[in-house]
């Protein structure tokens, strides 16, 4: 097991927390969190990234996260935000040159390397464009770029959090980069947590599921076994169906 | 370019003398040699008074302009200026305590110190005031410098109505902002402050630009931010505390300049700051050249000058930003 998580708990203001026993996830795997808005997602990942006080541990590659050198640290864990402060006008290719910042790089190197994940992250033909005028998916893609050439030189498999990573791309877009997302995990070892809100999404891309409510794990599992129609019911409320598609796979409707 | 400005600012004046002789002067006084047809009185202007007094101008302009620069990224906010958020009011209080307190011949460490003093203890506190989980924000910058410069005046206003004549002369002298009183002590203060910040801001700007992602971004990019904002707010408070206790408040050169450099060759720190410092230094030479000559044989105040012309590139700029706000 890569990630490991042994009883986490955090607390946001007086109404809010966070408590989880038990969690963890294997390396090269496409690990979904989901659950309804408040449930208490975004804090995990915000957790695992360091961006919340937590007590408990969370381990990595056997080591407490919080006890990762800052620089190797960065090597290995990547996050894509769900939006950027940035509103200073660098160009898209400078945005993705910024994930070079912990790793030792000529600039000459720094340049092939934006190329390449700016076409893993089909944003290829954004380079020179300047990034405040993007729309909201193209930022995304352009952050998805830079969050891949800053885990490029990872002496061990990485970890990749993505936080609502398609929120604000249309069907195609979402297609490619959670495809994308999946081959990283299954072809370089990657370990992704991603938060997803779109269920037929995990159904199709993600290895594993977890379930959120109340700030608890009430369910872990593939998410074909995860997802059934009582369970939306329950804690989204949703009247949903299952039905298995012409390709085989179950969608929810 | 800041060269032929350099040479332009020897020339010029309320005393009219050619160029190459004053050249010549100058290259006389450091060998020893007696080239120049100038007299005697002619070569103590060129090298008692103007030459101070452009060398000065030049480095209190890189020191500003790179302080803007380095709070523009540092509040990830481009309309961050030391003298619109209340920083050099700060440093001006320092400043002024300092003259009324200690009389200014006999301690000349007090006004840099006091005003290193003052400009940093406002650049905290409004970093601590507009700091939120999403940046900083422009609303809360503006009012809070507003706030500190109408106490910081106050406070001005108080200290020059308990003061005598002489002292009182000194503080409304220093207030406008002059480049005039370039000494040795405030020469090679500014010198090596102006030097320092070059290297040391150059060591940051790489993390400068991550940290314009975010504060949560930058820290995944290995940037230590918590070291890293406090040491820029020090050394903005040292550049910002330094250029108002060598010239007083002057205000605008810290946002001009910047936002003119990342117009043309973009945002990132590792051009922009040696650009900024370059083009700092030429324009308040030029505005102190502009201020020497404009009402002959008077002089305007130099930061009277730049604020004259600089609020109402503030204003355009605020009205391009205005739907973002």
């Amino acid at each position: 097991m890569v990630l490991r998580i042994e009883s986490l708990s955090m607390v946001h203001g007086s109404s809010f927390g966070l408590s989880i026993d038990h969690w963890r996830t294997s390396q090269g795997q496409f690990h979904a969190l989901l659950g309804r808005n408040g449930a208490g997602k975004s804090s995990l990942l915000k957790c695992i990234a360091g961006e919340l006080a937590y007590s408990g541990s969370i381990r990595f590659h056997d080591l407490d996260l919080k006890h990762w050198d800052t620089m190797v640290r960065a090597r290995h864990l990547a996050v894509l935000p769900q939006a950027s402060q940035l509103n200073f006008s660098f160009s898209a290719a400078e945005v993705v040159a910024l994930g070079a910042t912990p790793l030792a790089m000529s600039w000459r190197d720094v340049q092939a390397e934006v190329r390449r994940v700016m076409n893993l992250a089909q944003c290829e033909h954004l380079r020179d464009a300047a990034y405040p005028g993007l729309s909201g998916g193209e930022k995304q893609r352009v952050h998805f770029a830079r969050c891949l050439l800053q885990l490029s030189q990872a002496e061990q498999p990485p970890l990749l959090l993505l936080d609502e990573p398609t929120s604000a791309q249309d069907l195609g877009q979402q297609h490619t980069l959670l495809q994308q997302v999946r081959r990283l995990s299954e072809q370089a070892g990657y370990t992704v947590v991603a938060v997803l809100h779109d269920l037929n999404q995990a159904l199709r891309y993600a290895h594993r599921a977890s379930l959120l409510d109340a700030g608890r794990l009430v369910g872990e599992g593939e998410p074909e076994s995860l997802l059934t129609p009582e369970r939306v019911q329950v804690f989204w409320g949703y009247p949903a169906e299952r039905v298995v598609n012409q390709r085989g796979e179950a969608v929810l409707v | 370019m800041l060269l032929g400005i350099c040479l332009l600012s020897l020339a010029s004046g309320a005393m009219q003398l050619p160029l190459a002789q004053s050249l010549l002067s100058i290259l006389d006084q450091m060998a020893g040699s007696q080239h120049s047809q100038l007299a005697e009185y002619e070569r103590a202007v060129i090298w008692e008074l103007r030459l101070p007094r452009t060398i000065l101008a030049v480095f209190v302009g890189m020191l500003l302009a790179q302080c803007g620069a380095v709070m523009q990224g540092l509040f990830r906010n481009p309309l961050a200026d030391p003298g619109i958020i209340g920083v050099s009011s700060g440093a001006a209080v320092g400043a002024v305590l300092a003259i009324y307190f200690f009389p200014t011949s006999m301690t000349w460490w007090a006004v840099p110190v006091f005003a290193f003093c003052g400009g940093f203890a406002c650049s905290l506190f409004i970093y601590r005031l507009a700091q939120s989980s999403h940046g900083t924000s422009v609303l809360v910058l503006l009012l809070a410098g507003i706030a500190i410069s109408a106490m910081a005046f106050s406070i001005i206003g108080l200290i020059s109505y308990l003061s005598d004549d002489t002292r009182l002369r000194d503080l409304t002298l220093w207030q406008l902002g002059s480049l005039a009183g370039a000494d040795a002590t405030r020469l090679w203060m500014a010198a090596i402050v102006a030097a320092g910040l070059l290297w040391r801001f150059q060591l940051r700007a790489a993390a400068l630009n991550a940290l314009l992602l975010g504060e949560a971004e930058a820290r995944h990019l290995g940037i230590n931010v918590e070291h890293l904002k406090r040491e820029l707010i020090i050394l903005v408070a040292l550049g910002v505390g330094l250029a108002v206790a060598c010239a007083g408040i002057i205000s605008f050169v810290g946002l001009v300049v910047p936002h003119f450099v990342r117009t043309l060759n973009g945002p990132d720190h590792r051009s922009l700051l040696p650009l900024s410092a370059l083009l700092g230094g030429a324009l308040l030479l030029v505005a102190d050249v502009i201020a020497r000559l404009a009402v002959q044989p008077a002089e305007l105040p130099v930061g009277m000058l730049t604020a004259l012309l600089g609020a109402p590139f503030f204003i355009l700029l605020l009205m391009q930003i205005k739907g973002r706000v």
